[in-house]
């Protein structure tokens, strides 16, 4: 360890103390002698935070603004934040984000909800299935994603074997070595690792579900599926949105599995280059850190909106 | 006298049903299988164009990929690595986010509205947006390379915060009361009531940050440079990076990432599912 170990954190934690003080300042001494104990409480969370999330953030804010490869800066104002936005790179990994993101939910979302409905359904063997599906969500993303690029190898994986035995021609089916249909094996994946998670939270929904609905609905005619279609539908509307909401920013924020595909440039071509693995490029392939969190602003303003916008149809429905 | 709908719903679709669960549950857990048997398969590693094999190949099963990758790289070390970070953080982090969710639930203080709303606030925030600094602090206080640049970030999580507030609240106010009343210390109530008491949200807590620990990859790789400080996510990516090559040695490697937290799951599985359903409804 260095010298001056203890004076890097100096900064940060005097930030938080003094943050502590014009709050108990503002509130009155009289009030703080009594409950000062519970500031004790949430002292090591405020340390934590103060060290290794405000000051990165408001770092990363400065640094934003400046020309800096971690040895030389210089203040540059808001051309970063310009010359990312023209990036054609950055354009087209915002691309590949949202294009990864939206098949992953349009088709993520109802598949799961249907096994979710099937499996509900099930008498006997509920938690077997549900074990089942769930599966693939506790093993690591790399782990599995090292899996899935030998399954998808042309002539020596699973899913082309498996193809031509049911009569497709794959011989112009190259998945991770074609931009065209690299995309779809992240998708694949996407949906292999997350459908469980979607499943597990529309059983939860499901259940939840009154029964008196379903009832009313039997009295008044309705067959299984009608009652599904009128009566369960509706009813999954917050675990819908709960879903969208999750599945955006968790989709925003892929990175490890197209970097373990094809490497922070999302190889071939930067087809599955996702905007984080474009952030990661840019500060630890070209040590470009100003423009690296520049990238990572944007991202999380989009991300800031997807929030905003989620909560306002949530919030809509409430009233 | 039923109609021919209600027949059909009555008996046929339970049919379809378990039909398509069944087939569903065999495409999802096939390529645990192809990692199974490809990663026993010997000849996996020599990029011959054999068509895949769904069952052990006679003649040429055996360990040699495991004995390959073992040789190569130090994956004990890897392990004990993940599994030193994992319990470190799950230890502190439960204490720490107790703590912190105590004072939420319980406390009267002057400016809990605004911290709470603080803590909430930074749920939102994605790691990316300030992993850049964070790697900076850590080149310039001499962390880099060192467990501890896991660990200590790892100590505050946001939503362990939140998890604990939530419950502590549903605690009955009367024991705290009582405990006040007979001269108990704040410090003292908490742990040895609050703790004991809070049980089912440390079990939770436990198994999502174990996790999300074991199953970690971006910060570990970018502050972990020597091979003897991976953990095992790191070790296996920068293994395929290097021995791509090599089919059957990198696919034993994946599964010995794999493997531990399958084997734990089944074990656990009610506890974990339960861990995941609450953590995510609690919203």
């Amino acid at each position: 360890m260095r010298p001056f170990f203890i004076a890097k954190f100096a900064k940060p934690f005097f930030a938080v103390m003094i943050l502590l003080m014009i709050t108990i300042f503002v509130a009155g001494r009289k009030t703080l002698r009594e409950n000062f104990h519970w500031y004790l409480f949430l002292l090591p969370s405020l340390c934590i935070m103060a060290v290794f999330l405000a000051y990165p953030i408001a770092e990363s804010f400065r640094l934003s603004l400046f020309k800096s490869n971690g040895f030389t800066e210089a203040f540059i104002g808001v051309a970063n934040y310009r010359t990312i936005i023209a990036d054609p790179n950055f354009l087209n990994s915002l691309y590949n984000t949202g294009y990864i993101a939206l098949l992953n939910l349009t088709l993520g979302i109802p598949i799961g909800f249907i096994l979710a409905s099937m499996i509900n359904s099930q008498r006997k063997v509920q938690a077997l299935f549900k074990i089942l599906y769930f599966m693939p969500m506790v093993t690591s993303v790399i782990a599995s994603a090292v899996l899935f690029k030998y399954m998808f190898s042309p002539d020596m994986g699973l899913v082309n074997f498996l193809l031509q035995k049911i009569g497709v021609e794959t011989a112009n089916l190259m998945w991770l070595s074609s931009p065209e249909t690299s995309k779809f094996v992240v998708i694949f994946f996407a949906l292999w690792h997350g459908t469980g998670y979607t499943v597990l939270i529309c059983l939860s929904g499901l259940q939840s579900v009154p029964d008196q609905l379903y009832e009313a609905a039997s009295i008044d005619g309705c067959g299984k599926i009608q009652q599904w279609w009128h009566v369960t539908l509706p009813n999954m509307r917050p675990t819908f949105i709960f879903l969208i909401m999750t599945g955006c920013i968790g989709a925003l924020k892929r990175f490890e599995d197209v970097f373990t595909f094809g490497g922070m440039l999302g190889a071939p071509a930067r087809s599955m280059q996702t905007v984080v693995a474009y952030i990661f490029e840019q500060a630890f392939g070209a040590f470009n850190f100003g423009a690296a969190s520049a990238a990572a602003y944007i991202l999380f303003a989009i991300i800031l909106l997807v929030t905003i916008i989620n909560y306002r149809f949530t919030m809509g429905k409430d009233k | 006298m039923e109609g021919f709908h209600s027949k059909v719903e009555r008996i046929i679709l339970p049919k379809i049903n378990t039909i398509v669960l069944i087939i569903g549950a065999i495409s999802f857990c096939l390529p645990f299988w192809w990692l199974l048997v490809n990663s026993f398969d010997e000849m996996a590693n020599l990029g011959l164009k054999l068509p895949p094999v769904l069952w052990f190949r006679e003649g040429s099963t055996g360990f040699a990929n495991f004995i390959n990758a073992f040789d190569a790289i130090p994956i004990v070390r890897y392990y004990l690595n993940t599994v030193l970070i994992t319990v470190t953080v799950i230890v502190l982090q439960v204490f720490n986010c107790c703590f912190a969710g105590y004072a939420f639930a319980k406390g009267v203080f002057p400016g809990k509205r605004i911290f709470f709303i603080l803590f909430l606030a930074t749920m939102m925030i994605p790691f990316q947006l300030y992993m850049i600094p964070l790697y900076l602090v850590m080149n310039e206080t001499g962390l880099v390379n060192t467990l501890f640049a896991i660990i200590l970030p790892g100590i505050h999580s946001a939503f362990g915060v939140f998890l604990a507030t939530q419950y502590i609240k549903g605690l009955p106010d009367s024991i705290f009361e009582a405990a006040r009343i007979e001269g108990c210390s704040e410090a003292r109530i908490f742990f040895t009531i609050v703790l004991p008491l809070s049980k089912p949200v440390i079990a939770t807590l436990s198994v999502l940050t174990a996790l999300a620990c074991w199953n970690d990859f971006l910060w570990p790789y970018l502050v972990l440079l020597k091979e003897s400080n991976f953990t095992i996510t790191v070790g296996v990516s920068m293994f395929q990076q290097q021995n791509g090559g090599y089919m059957g040695n990198t696919l034993a490697v994946a599964l010995l990432a794999i493997a531990p937290v399958v084997i734990l799951y089944f074990f656990l599985q009610k506890f974990i599912i339960k861990g995941i359903t609450t953590g995510a409804t609690k919203h």
